[in-house]
């Protein structure tokens, strides 16, 4: 066993835990703005001390160049991982929906009616903050009051899941998944 | 070398197992379904790992093992998150592809707002937070669940470390 091995296997770890301390440290300092900025800089200081105490550890062991290539690629896509997970996490606070409820359910004793939930989020005003969004974004252009497909880089996104629903839930989950969201629940639990 | 193998072997393995699964019958529970294959084939080869070390397809020491394992758990988890975009598509890319699919002819805000119109993002929510109990049906209205509140004091304490305003 060499001396510095477990430093290798270690540093993904090691970079998750670089990451949560400058995320935190960042969004303090950057109160205010949008938090993906402070996001991106926890994980490039995570991936950055990943691959620093790989190849530091890799070279005081004398690892040859192959093994070390492949330790460095590795622990980048375990570092890579751990970010995107950690990402999600936070994203939580900042975009979901069902956090957003359990915080108004926690504000409110612990309960609140079905119509006042429904109150708080009207479908109507969903679509109109998703609209006004994508219309903001350039994703969709109005052209004598309808809505046509602008930039590519979404709907790219969309047609690359739509790909891999296909893939890996099958054709026809798929294609249910294609319709309106009120027909997918249904499709869905027609599957089950 | 060998580590890296074993390592893309073993997450490759897993999600075999999950796209056949998955293509013979959707279990109900999607996400602990993922949770019980990953970390399932994790553990069976930590088991076998331990029993023969050294094989061609198992590890040959301990730190190799660890090495296998942070690998896999890290992967897995990514996926287990990214999945869930998979399992239901979201508001924005609903509308994104409807209008995509209506080629030139394009929709008016009244035919999109349609289209979401069939389930509200927010029942569709309460629905899948009172299946995965976060929340109870009590009368007319939800309770916290122990659950629920658990995902709820945690998500706030570390919104509040951040300095960040109220989500969603």
């Amino acid at each position: 066993m060499n001396d510095h091995h477990p430093l290798v296997v270690l540093a993904p770890v090691i970079g998750l835990a670089v990451d949560c301390v400058s995320h935190v440290a960042a969004a303090r300092l950057l109160r205010g703005r949008s938090p993906y900025p402070a996001l991106a800089v926890g994980a490039a200081c995570g991936l950055a001390t990943t691959l620093a105490v790989t190849l530091i550890a890799a070279g005081r062991d004398a690892t040859p160049v192959l093994d070390t290539a492949a330790y460095v690629a590795m622990n980048g896509f375990a570092s890579l991982a751990f970010a995107f997970g950690y990402f999600n996490f936070v994203n939580l606070t900042v975009a979901s929906l069902r956090i957003r409820i359990l915080e108004e359910l926690l504000d409110s004793g612990g309960w609140l009616s079905r119509d006042a939930i429904l109150d708080r989020y009207g479908t109507s005003s969903v679509a109109d903050l998703r609209l006004e969004r994508l219309v903001g974004g350039g994703h969709l252009v109005e052209r004598n009051g309808r809505l046509h497909t602008g930039r590519l880089q979404f709907l790219l996104v969309a047609r690359i899941f739509d790909a891999l629903r296909w893939l890996i839930l099958g054709p026809r989950y798929a294609a249910a998944l294609r319709q309106s969201p009120g027909a997918r629940v249904n499709a869905r639990d027609r599957d089950l | 070398m060998t580590t890296a193998c074993l390592a893309a072997g073993l997450f490759a393995a897993a999600f075999l197992v999950h796209w056949v699964w998955w293509r013979i019958a959707l279990p109900r529970r999607q996400t602990a379904a993922l949770l019980t294959v990953f970390f399932g084939v994790l553990f069976a080869w930590l088991a076998v790992s331990h029993v023969a070390p050294g094989g061609r397809f198992t590890a040959g020491d301990r730190w190799e093992a660890i090495h296998v394992a942070i690998f896999h758990t890290a992967l897995s988890l990514a996926y287990i998150v990214a999945y869930s975009a998979l399992e239901h598509r979201s508001p924005s890319m609903t509308l994104l592809v409807a209008v995509a699919d209506s080629a030139a002819a394009g929709c008016t805000p009244d035919e999109l707002r349609g289209l979401l119109r069939g389930a509200s993002p927010v029942e569709v929510r309460l629905d899948a937070m009172a299946h995965e109990g976060m929340v109870v049906r009590e009368g007319d209205g939800y309770r916290l669940a122990p659950k629920g509140r658990a995902w709820a004091v945690v998500l706030a304490v570390w919104r509040r470390l951040l300095g960040m305003p109220r989500g969603g």
